[in-house]
């Protein structure tokens, strides 16, 4: 099974530039998640790996052979669409048969009714062989047009939001199924979705794609818990991480202040020993993820007073939407944790999970 | 009063039964959320009370008025479609104005309307703008515009966060809820995402195929599921099953490869009362844990896939055909493959009938 | 808020629409009808019992005008023929299958593989072709008449198979390429790449995946390239003199005699004219049938 490497890829539309120069390098085996908002440009890479588009400069190497000038069947991908292209006049069967009596994979009537078995036995859809398009649910439809991928044993999958249209339990379900599915088969797979908790529970890695750049490249912990700019920090994670304009002030005591002084954070002498590799003390952007704020009803040492808003209840957990001034802050909390709205809560971060981002070129400057 | 009645509401679309024997009851200021799978007839209930279709059997009561007969824009709802349904050729302050123009107020009573809203969602900037221009919150905002503009009694919306990033989902829920407690009108909302009703809704009306499971705040459907479809759909991950009966003393024997687990005495004697055969055992991923050495009161399974979200972690177990989900901190890590005892919460392990699928108590 | 009066007001006028909408329904069903009822009936007649002024249900059915229409003339009822000798009505209908058959079948080539390309392909000034193709029927046809009757005296296509095949199939271009390129456009292009990225080529892919989803506009643009051929007259009379004389002329010629024009011919060889129409568009009916593709393509 062969790696995909793009070096420098540049795409443009007319005008638009589609692409700015990406390079990702993925592995051998790998499933690799390509995330990030609708139009920065994910499909469009999928379709230039796959060959379906040209690019306008850079260089994709498909395994040892640069693709440039391959067509898609000759770089052997399956692509695994979103609004899924399932033939509606043949039957789920002939569907699956399909790409096995291509021109270019003349396979023994045999074979071909062994794979399209197999492969409907690992999907789970056997049953439903016979069947017209048109009498499949969502999820079924898109278990067979990962079926009619997998069925070729092409070297590389290419998924372009495959279950973006489903209900939020079915994908629940089948990304891990999928992901299974991919594990046993050991194909090299490019995944794309604007959902970043598909990519951080799919990927091996995942890339974090804007606007047709690429901001930060790793694994989906690598990514979570070390954003490389505020882009990353905000679309990763949900709820999103909480973001203070931030001043660190190192005398008389070592404390944080947010927004202009809105709020105080006093530091522990340890922590602030850490912070002497800042490299500046004012512009930054504190980050800090709702599971890392603590809430409680009891005044501790290092932290602020805070008003509850209002809670959300989601059974395994609560958040806690509080408020300083007109900053808005959530706390993730253990779902035993009851707080009243417009009740005085006391609040206090996580030190060891804080991040700080320079607000001007929005890296980070400290993970 | 009630603000919304069905009664023994059915609509059928040729021989498929969409909603059956439907009963319930919406009170006024409500924000009520359908929710259920494709297919469970929540859309269909919903333009049902729109009066978008018409049920074939049972009446509908809007403010104790009968309804049944009466055409959609007699009925004072303000309906949210799901593709928002904005006229492309018209722009946003049109789009908005039209459902007042329809009712031929004057135009000095449609800008104070069409302004009202504007301020209300904060829209200023696109009036002028037309929808093919927009963004999908944007026009998210345009369509509960023109929605809420004639203030209708009843606020209806399908699935209308479906289109939308999940980026932005969380945003344009809590504008939704803003504006719900804002206005305080009668709100129906559908979706298929129970952390959005979880989120959001006073009371959430869980449905299955065409029928409604149970109607209750969240806390009580998560907590007190009626039966397994509720205790599955509810709940992210939802609630693992087990199909389990009674073994020897103390002890449930489970399907799992014929492995079994120590239960305390309370649920040994729920179990008795009705039998002890044909059973399952429930118990929420949160509630269970890990644990690398042998316990009693768990069993062992193998890690087939580690999810990691970021603040937790899933951890998908498995014994042939059988998957429990567990979540984790994000520090417990098992490798793929490697054996582990899953020890599932004593007070936290719910009996259900294998048959009817309801919950023994 | 909204207003009790009006609901009221609504209702009863909801019943006295309904009620208005199938009288209305009624009536033009009946004006559609009602020509072809009385064709059937008239070409059952004498002259005489179509004229007569007190037209009775109940009358003595002849089968004279069948007889005719078969090749068996008797005697100075048949029309003088205006348009050549050569002419019996079994050979006149034979030539106009022929003729729609070919014709159909060329405009379906042609104008599917254009409206395929035009639909799938980026081009400048793709607009302006698509008015251009549309243009051509903009004109009504009978101004082109004579233009277009010298041109073929002149190349020689006058009279000729090869001349009313491309005359016929250039008017219904505009039709096939409009129709088929919005068929063409609801398939999206992800069936054809699918296909593609499996190692078919765009032309396998063309036929054997997106054809099958469009049966619906072929279907459509079939029956009405067919129609438009099997009624022409204007031009099927001026430049088929002799030896391509197709029915519309034949029937026109042969229900014209010494007396005017002989109504029961008229009617019967009219009637059995549509009967193939009537076939062709029942047989053809199910794949009118849209939604063929609806049902797989969410969102």
């Amino acid at each position: 099974m062969p790696g995909i490497k793009l070096s420098n890829v540049v795409k443009t539309f007319g005008k638009t530039t589609a692409l700015k120069g990406i390079s990702v390098n993925l592995k051998d085996g790998e499933f690799f998640v390509l995330v990030g908002p609708t139009g920065a440009g994910k499909t469009t890479t999928l379709r230039v790996v796959s060959g379906l588009e040209k690019i306008d400069s850079g260089q994709i190497i498909i395994g040892e052979d640069d693709a440039k000038d391959m067509s898609p069947a000759e770089r052997d991908v399956a692509f695994v669409y979103q609004n899924f292209s399932l033939y509606p006049q043949m039957t789920v069967r002939k569907n699956l048969e399909f790409p096995l009596r291509s021109p270019m994979h003349r396979e023994e009537d045999a074979e071909v009714i062994k794979r399209v078995e197999f492969v409907a036995d690992m999907l789970h859809i056997t049953p439903l062989l016979d069947r017209m398009p048109d009498a499949l649910s969502g999820g079924e439809m898109q278990r067979v047009g990962i079926g009619r991928a997998i069925v070729r044993k092409p070297q590389i999958f290419l998924m372009d939001e495959p279950l973006s249209d489903l209900d939020a339990k079915l994908r629940e379900e089948l990304r891990v199924e999928l992901r299974q599915i991919q594990t046993e088969i050991g194909t090299t797979t490019f995944y794309v979705t604007h959902d970043q908790i598909e990519a951080m529970s799919m990927g091996d890695r995942i890339a974090v794609l804007n606007e047709g750049v690429i901001h930060q490249i790793g694994t989906p912990t690598e990514v979570y818990n070390s954003p490389a700019d505020l882009f990353v920090a905000g679309f990763i994670g949900n709820p999103k991480m909480n973001l203070f304009g931030c001043v660190y002030r190192e005398t008389p005591k070592p404390v944080l202040e947010l927004e202009n002084g809105l709020i105080k954070v006093p530091l522990s002498g340890e922590y602030a020993k850490k912070l002497a590799v800042l490299p500046m003390k004012e512009g930054l952007t504190l980050g800090i993820r709702p599971e890392s704020v603590m809430v409680t009803k009891q005044k501790g040492e290092r932290g602020f007073e805070a008003d509850v808003l209002f809670s959300e209840h989601f059974g395994s957990m609560n958040i806690i939407n509080l408020q300083v001034g007109e900053k808005l802050i959530k706390s993730r909390t253990r779902p035993t944790e009851q707080y009243e709205t417009k009740t005085k809560v006391w609040v206090e971060f996580d030190e060891e999970r804080m991040r700080f981002f320079d607000s001007r070129t929005t890296k980070s400057v400290m993970s | 009063m009630s603000m919304i009645r069905l009664e023994n509401m059915t609509k059928r679309f040729g021989k498929t039964v969409a909603v059956k024997d439907a009963n319930l009851e919406i009170e006024k200021g409500e924000f009520v959320v359908f929710l259920g799978p494709s297919g469970c007839g929540k859309t269909t209930t919903l333009r049902c009370i729109a009066g978008l279709e018409t049920p074939e059997q049972g009446d509908i009561y809007i403010e104790e008025e009968l309804v049944n007969d009466l055409p959609t824009l007699d009925r004072d709802v303000g309906f949210v479609f799901q593709h928002y349904a904005l006229f492309p050729h018209m722009t946003v302050y049109q789009n908005i104005a039209f459902p007042l123009r329809a009712m031929k107020y004057a135009k000095e009573e449609v800008k104070d309307e069409v302004g009202r809203v504007t301020d209300l969602l904060k829209i200023h900037n696109i009036l002028q703008m037309k929808p093919a221009h927009l963004s999908g919150g944007d026009l998210q905002r345009v369509a509960l515009a023109r929605a809420l503009v004639i203030k209708p009694k009843v606020f209806l919306l399908d699935e209308p966060l479906s289109t939308l990033d999940a980026e932005f989902r969380e945003e344009a829920r809590t504008m939704i809820k803003r504006v719900h407690i804002e206005i305080g009108a009668t709100t129906i909302y559908v979706t298929h995402d129970q952390m959005e009703a979880m989120a959001i809704a006073d009371r959430i009306v869980t449905m299955n195929l065409g029928v409604i499971q149970q109607v209750d705040t969240p806390e009580s459907i998560y907590h007190n599921p009626v039966n397994m479809f509720v205790a599955n759909f509810i709940g992210s991950p939802g609630m693992n099953f087990i199909d389990c009966k009674l073994g020897g003393k103390n002890e449930l024997e489970l399907g799992l490869d014929g492995k079994s687990m120590q239960v305390s005495d309370s649920i040994i004697k729920k179990i008795k009362t009705v039998g002890g055969q044909n059973l399952v055992m429930g118990v929420r991923p949160e509630d269970v844990g890990i644990s690398v050495k042998a316990d009693p009161a768990g069993f062992d399974m193998e890690v087939a896939i580690v999810e990691e979200l970021g603040p937790e972690n899933i951890i998908n177990l498995r014994t042939g055909e059988n998957v429990l989900k567990v979540l984790a901190g994000s520090t417990v890590r098992p490798k793929a493959g490697e054996k582990v005892w899953a020890v599932p919460q004593q007070d936290k392990i719910r009996i259900f009938d294998k048959e009817t699928k309801k919950e023994i108590l | 808020m909204a207003n009790v009066i009006r609901r009221k007001k609504r209702k009863g006028l909801r019943i006295v629409g309904q009620v208005i909408i199938y009288i209305v329904i009624v009536l033009v069903f009946a004006a559609y009808v009602f020509p072809i009822f009385w064709m059937g009936v008239s070409s059952l007649k004498t002259k005489v019992q179509i004229f007569d002024t007190n037209p009775t249900i109940f009358f003595k059915p002849t089968l004279d005008n069948y007889k005719i229409f078969f090749g068996r003339a008797e005697g100075g009822e048949v029309g003088a023929g205006r348009a050549g000798a050569s002419t019996s009505f079994i050979a006149a209908m034979l030539r106009s299958i022929l003729m729609t058959g070919s014709v159909t079948v060329f405009s379906l080539l042609l104008g599917t593989t254009a409206a395929y390309v035009l639909s799938r392909y980026k081009m400048a000034g793709k607009d302006d072709l698509m008015f251009v193709i549309l243009s051509t029927r903009m004109l009504p046809p009978v101004v082109v008449l004579v233009p277009i009757s010298l041109l073929f005296t002149n190349i020689g296509l006058k009279d000729t198979f090869l001349g009313f095949l491309l005359l016929y199939t250039m008017f219904n271009m505009a039709f096939s390429v409009w129709i088929m390129k919005s068929f063409f456009d609801d398939v999206p292009f992800s069936f054809e790449e699918a296909a593609m990225c499996d190692g078919y080529t765009r032309f396998r892919a063309f036929i054997k995946v997106v054809l099958p989803m469009v049966k619906a506009g072929i279907a459509a643009t079939a029956i009405f390239c067919a129609i438009l051929v099997w009624n022409e007259f204007l031009f099927a009379i001026v430049i088929g003199t002799r030896k391509w004389v197709f029915m519309p002329p034949t029937i026109f010629s042969m229900s014209y005699g010494s007396e005017g024009v002989i109504w029961g011919v008229l009617a019967a060889s009219s009637l059995i004219y549509i009967i193939p129409v009537i076939i062709f568009v029942y047989l053809v009916r199910k794949n009118l049938l849209r939604g063929i593709t609806f049902g797989v393509i969410r969102g």
